[in-house]
């Protein structure tokens, strides 16, 4: 029975919230193409954590998981899944958009001579393949491809797939060797360096509170910082206070920032120029609050509200903490 | 030191575009093409490490029609010593394909560091670094917003999902570039005229486009509504509230 491989990352022992979206369109495909559902994971994870994990139909989980792989190395990672996917030889296999994924699937799609579709926001099965739609121009456009030749490598664009689960059932689980190079000429992983409070990322959160030149100063962003704080949201930003230096690149959401699609987007003091606007206007429901009603962020926000940012704010913390 | 720039000229982020009657293809006409500009953040990386280093000899390469040589020209007025146009009329979006062709140029030079933007902004494919690295045996460090040189290793900052990697590698070594931190710089009228009168070695290129994909159409998305405007100040909060909890249950 040919299978389909999903590849799925952890974070702190537990698989990634991103894995759900993957793990539902893999069950979907395995039920409507009769494939057999098998799911690899790399890095460190904890066995008994599978709980959440066996609503999506799995039949077999592979686990890759040593000390020594805990942290991301491309090679690493790379050499691990090449020697499962040379044994499976699955018709598709899934990642996901994050940064691993990005960096990953191409490598094995290289290695194994298969083509990659990259950021595929649907999946359907067609009587001689797949037919995948993915945005390209930042979104302007969405092109439909058709492979009608397996197998493919396909990465998912994040938040854009539905998490279904279904009843739980049993998986088998296996160990899988996890192979250990030693070429000393790879690149090694010398440091992480985090933030000094963990925070969400935009391309993570399913809200997002941002600002852009509004703000007059960086430090106005405390505003924002609280704001986000209360929705337990990630912290947004407009590429105009990335490049005056007043937030970090990592905050940035457009054209050269992330592309993101959070279920909340809130913007504050940004007008919405193009480059913003494609990185955000998948969002499922978009707030602004700008000063000037001719801002082109009103275009395509659900919900404005034509006012100061300085007043609006405040009054939006006070209101949100007395519930 | 050498250095390739792999450099794609795409339309201006700010264009809007046309889907033509065939559904397949973008209508051309009134497009502005320019430097990807991921891959402009990487030349710009290239540049200033000659800044300091003149030894450095940095070579630009894009694969494209003949309009590609208005960018390769930009990319020598900005500093590039050198200009390579890999050209073919067909426009290939064969990744795999893409990173051959590539593959064939960069073979020919003993490059130490070669250059990608980590994907360009037309079709947001993010792969060609990676395969490259991959078909050539080199190292590849993708995403990286600034690297610098440290005794003859180079010490790269991979942007992830909350944090920063740092990784550290020898050369030849291959670095997809984020927007980075330092400015782009522009190059003046006189750079620009010397520039024009610098050779750009031009090779025609075959396309074998093995891809197994067909394209079936383009389409707009999906288009959004304008929304309604709640309120003209803080008097409009406490409706937004309700509408974003009770109504659309978001918070
Ligand atoms: C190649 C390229 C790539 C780009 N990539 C990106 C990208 O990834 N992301 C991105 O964001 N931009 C990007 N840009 C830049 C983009 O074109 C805009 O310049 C930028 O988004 C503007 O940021 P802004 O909205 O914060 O600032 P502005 O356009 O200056 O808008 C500020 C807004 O704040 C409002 N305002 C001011 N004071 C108040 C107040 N007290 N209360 C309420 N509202 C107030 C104003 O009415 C105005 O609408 C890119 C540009 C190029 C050329």
């Amino acid at each position: 029975m040919s299978c389909i491989l999903t590849v799925i990352e952890s974070k702190n022992k537990e698989i990634k919230n991103s894995a759900l979206e993957l793990l539902s369109e893999a069950r979907k495909i395995s039920s409507k193409k009769n494939l057999d559902n098998k799911v690899i994971i790399i890095g460190e994870y904890e066995k008994n954590n599978s709980t959440q994990i066996n609503e999506f139909g799995i039949n077999s989980l592979l686990i890759g998981s040593t000390d020594k792989i805990s942290k991301y190395s491309p090679e690493l990672y790379r050499d691990s899944l090449l020697h499962t996917i040379n044994e499976l030889k699955p018709e598709i296999i899934l990642f996901s958009g994050s940064s691993i994924g990005k960096d990953l699937a191409p490598r094995i799609a290289a290695n194994i001579g298969y083509n990659l579709v990259t950021e595929c926001i649907d999946i359907s099965i067609v009587e001689d393949g797949y037919e995948i739609k993915r945005p390209i121009f930042a979104g302007k456009i969405i092109q439909t491809l058709r492979f009608s030749k397996t197998p493919i490598v396909v990465s998912l664009k994040s938040n854009s797939f539905a998490i279904e689960k279904i009843e739980a059932n049993e998986i088998s689980i296996k160990q899988i060797d996890v192979n250990i190079s030693k070429d000393k000429k790879l690149p090694i992983l010398r440091e992480i360096i985090q933030p000094q409070k963990e925070v969400l990322d935009v391309s993570e959160a399913s809200t997002i509170v941002s600002g852009g030149r509004g703000m007059k100063e960086p430090e106005n962003f405390k505003l924002i910082e609280e704001l986000a704080e209360i929705l337990n949201a990630a912290v947004g930003a407009s590429r105009a206070v990335v490049d005056a230096g007043w937030r970090p690149h990592s905050e940035q959401v457009g054209q050269t920032g992330k592309i993101v699609s959070p279920n909340l987007y809130i913007a504050f003091g940004i007008s919405g120029a193009i480059q913003h606007q494609v990185g955000m206007i998948n969002s499922k429901c978009i707030v602004a609050v700008n000063k000037d009603k001719n801002a082109p962020i009103f275009k395509f926000a659900d919900y404005g509200i034509v006012g100061d940012l300085f007043e609006i704010i405040p009054e939006l913390i006070t209101k949100l903490k007395n519930k | 030191m050498n250095i390739a720039v792999c450099i794609k000229q795409v339309p201006d982020t700010a264009s809007q575009l046309k889907i033509s009657e065939d559904n397949k293809t973008i209508e051309d006409n009134g497009i502005k093409y320019g430097i990807n500009p991921f891959d402009e953040y990487a030349l710009e990386e290239a540049l200033r490490l000659k800044d300091k280093d003149n030894t450095i000899n940095i070579t630009v390469i894009s694969l494209g029609p003949e309009r590609v040589k208005q960018s390769l020209t930009k990319a020598l007025a900005m500093g590039a010593d050198e200009a390579i146009h890999l050209q073919t009329d067909n426009s290939i979006n064969d990744c795999m394909a893409i990173a051959n062709i590539i593959t064939n140029e960069i073979k020919k030079k003993q490059y130490d560091l070669i250059l990608f933007g980590k994907k360009s902004v037309d079709q947001d494919n993010n792969q060609v670094g990676m395969i490259i690295g991959e078909i050539n045996g080199i190292p590849c460090i993708s995403n990286c917003s600034e690297f610098v040189i440290e005794d003859n290793k180079i010490v790269a900052n991979r942007e992830v999902e909350g944090s920063v990697e740092v990784f550290e590698g020898e050369f030849p070594v291959i670095i997809t570039h984020e927007k980075g931190k330092n400015e782009l710089r522009y190059p003046s009228l006189k750079d620009l005229m010397a520039a024009k009168k610098k050779s750009i070695n031009t090779i025609d290129v075959d396309v074998n486009d093995n891809n197994n994909s067909e394209l079936i159409r383009l389409e707009y998305p999906k288009k959004r509504e304008e929304g309604i405007i709640i309120g003209e100040d803080k008097s409009a909060v406490p409706e937004l509230i309700r509408i974003l909890r009770e109504e659309r249950k978001l918070i």
